[in-house]
């Protein structure tokens, strides 16, 4: 068979399309404004949100630390939630700068390019969040009792900070060893993980960014 | 990012002639990436609506066949990408939802059959390149909408070519 005869083939399902546009001929038209919405407004939203969010804390966090340079342990604390503030403006900015470039009128390839692109770096921020999150706890304790009581953690408690660190450490790297661990085993618990630690959104974006680069080759 | 233009009566006049115009265009892009009549009309709903979004940059002075088939495949391959294997992997069977989609005739012969299969063995990208091709499109707007060159292009087709040879062969024992 040749493509040619397909084309005629193709060619002749015209009778059913005209079925369906004539029953539906209105209905295209009548429901745009319900789902003119784009798609990827929550992620902007949500990006733009990170961004403010992130600057408030980072502005918080350089007062707190900058008040507090006689007392190290603070300093360090205050400098690691200051981090992780600036951590969060910039997956916010990066999201939004690729969320700004989809445009769908613009050819195949290069959206579908920056949407496999949008989806690595979602579920590779995922990721850095996720460790983050953990890793900032004890920071957090040690500026919260700092702001709220006045107290400095570190010259207080420094064995209860360590023990809090390598607890938070632990919490944080488990998952990844077990999904390790998990997938070594194969089932129904390794495809758990992939679903909880996005893995399977990073194979995925990655396969398509392969396809995509292959595509453009001739 | 597409500009959501205030749309003024006479603008969405036009774009609703456009597109009535348009309107197999839209079904039957829809109709080579969905899987069922609801597959279809989701997604035939889901192009035109985005092509509504992004009507205020439409520059009048370009084809809108061009226009209208890059938001369709660009809606289309995303559609695939996400909804489809969720929806796979959800939705159990049902007759009403699973009723036959543009290519699926109840009286399909060998041909039909045949091109519902090979349009679905296609990947996303590939799909478009041979949706565009049985669609008569030139191959300059082909390339144009796909943003290849025009060799890539050949190469694709006659690989398309290639490959329809072996899978009519394989599955139907058809030359």
């Amino acid at each position: 068979m040749e493509l040619d005869e397909l084309k005629s083939t193709w060619q002749r399902l015209d009778r059913r399309v005209d079925e369906l546009t004539r029953m539906h001929r209105s209905m295209l038209t009548h429901t745009l404004t319900r789902k003119a919405r784009w798609r990827l407004v929550p992620v902007l939203i949500g990006s733009v949100l990170n961004i403010i969010a992130g600057a408030i804390f980072a502005v918080a966090c350089g007062a707190f630390w900058s008040a507090h340079l006689d007392k190290p342990a603070v300093v360090v604390a205050g400098i690691t939630l200051h981090l992780a503030s600036i951590g969060l403006i910039l997956i916010g900015a990066v999201r939004v700068a690729l969320v700004l470039r989809v445009n769908y009128t613009q050819p195949v390839l290069e959206i579908q390019k920056s949407l496999a692109a949008l989806q690595a770096w979602e579920a590779r921020s995922f990721h850095a969040v996720w460790l983050a999150s953990w890793v900032i706890i004890p920071a957090a304790l040690t500026a919260a009792v700092m702001g709220l009581a006045g107290i400095d953690l570190w010259q207080v408690a420094p064995a209860w900070i360590v023990a809090n660190f390598a607890v938070c450490l632990v919490g944080g790297l488990a998952p990844l060893l077990l999904h390790r661990w998990a997938h070594r085993r194969g089932g129904k618990l390794a495809a758990w993980f992939d679903a909880f630690l996005m893995n399977r959104s990073v194979a995925r974006a990655k396969e398509a960014l392969d396809e995509l680069d292959e595509f453009a080759r001739p | 990012m597409q500009q959501s233009a205030y749309m003024t009566s006479e603008a969405g006049a036009e774009f609703v002639t456009l597109l009535g115009e348009h309107q197999r265009l839209v079904y039957r892009i829809a109709g080579g990436y969905g899987r069922g009549r609801a597959d279809v009309e989701d997604l035939a709903q889901e192009i035109a609506a985005q092509a509504w979004r992004a009507f205020g940059s439409y520059d009048p002075q370009r084809r809108f066949s061009t226009w209208l088939y890059r938001i369709a495949l660009n809606v289309a391959i995303s559609w695939l990408r996400t909804e489809g294997p969720r929806r796979r992997r959800s939705v159990p069977y049902d007759a009403d939802l699973h009723e036959p989609a543009i290519h699926d005739e109840p009286d399909a012969d060998d041909g039909i059959r045949i091109l519902r299969g090979f349009i679905e063995a296609q990947s996303p990208l590939d799909r478009a390149v041979l949706l565009l091709y049985l669609e008569d499109r030139p191959q300059a707007e082909i390339a144009e909408i796909l943003g290849i060159t025009g060799t890539n292009l050949t190469t694709k087709i006659n690989r398309l070519k290639e490959r329809l040879k072996t899978y009519a062969e394989r599955e139907h024992g058809t030359r």
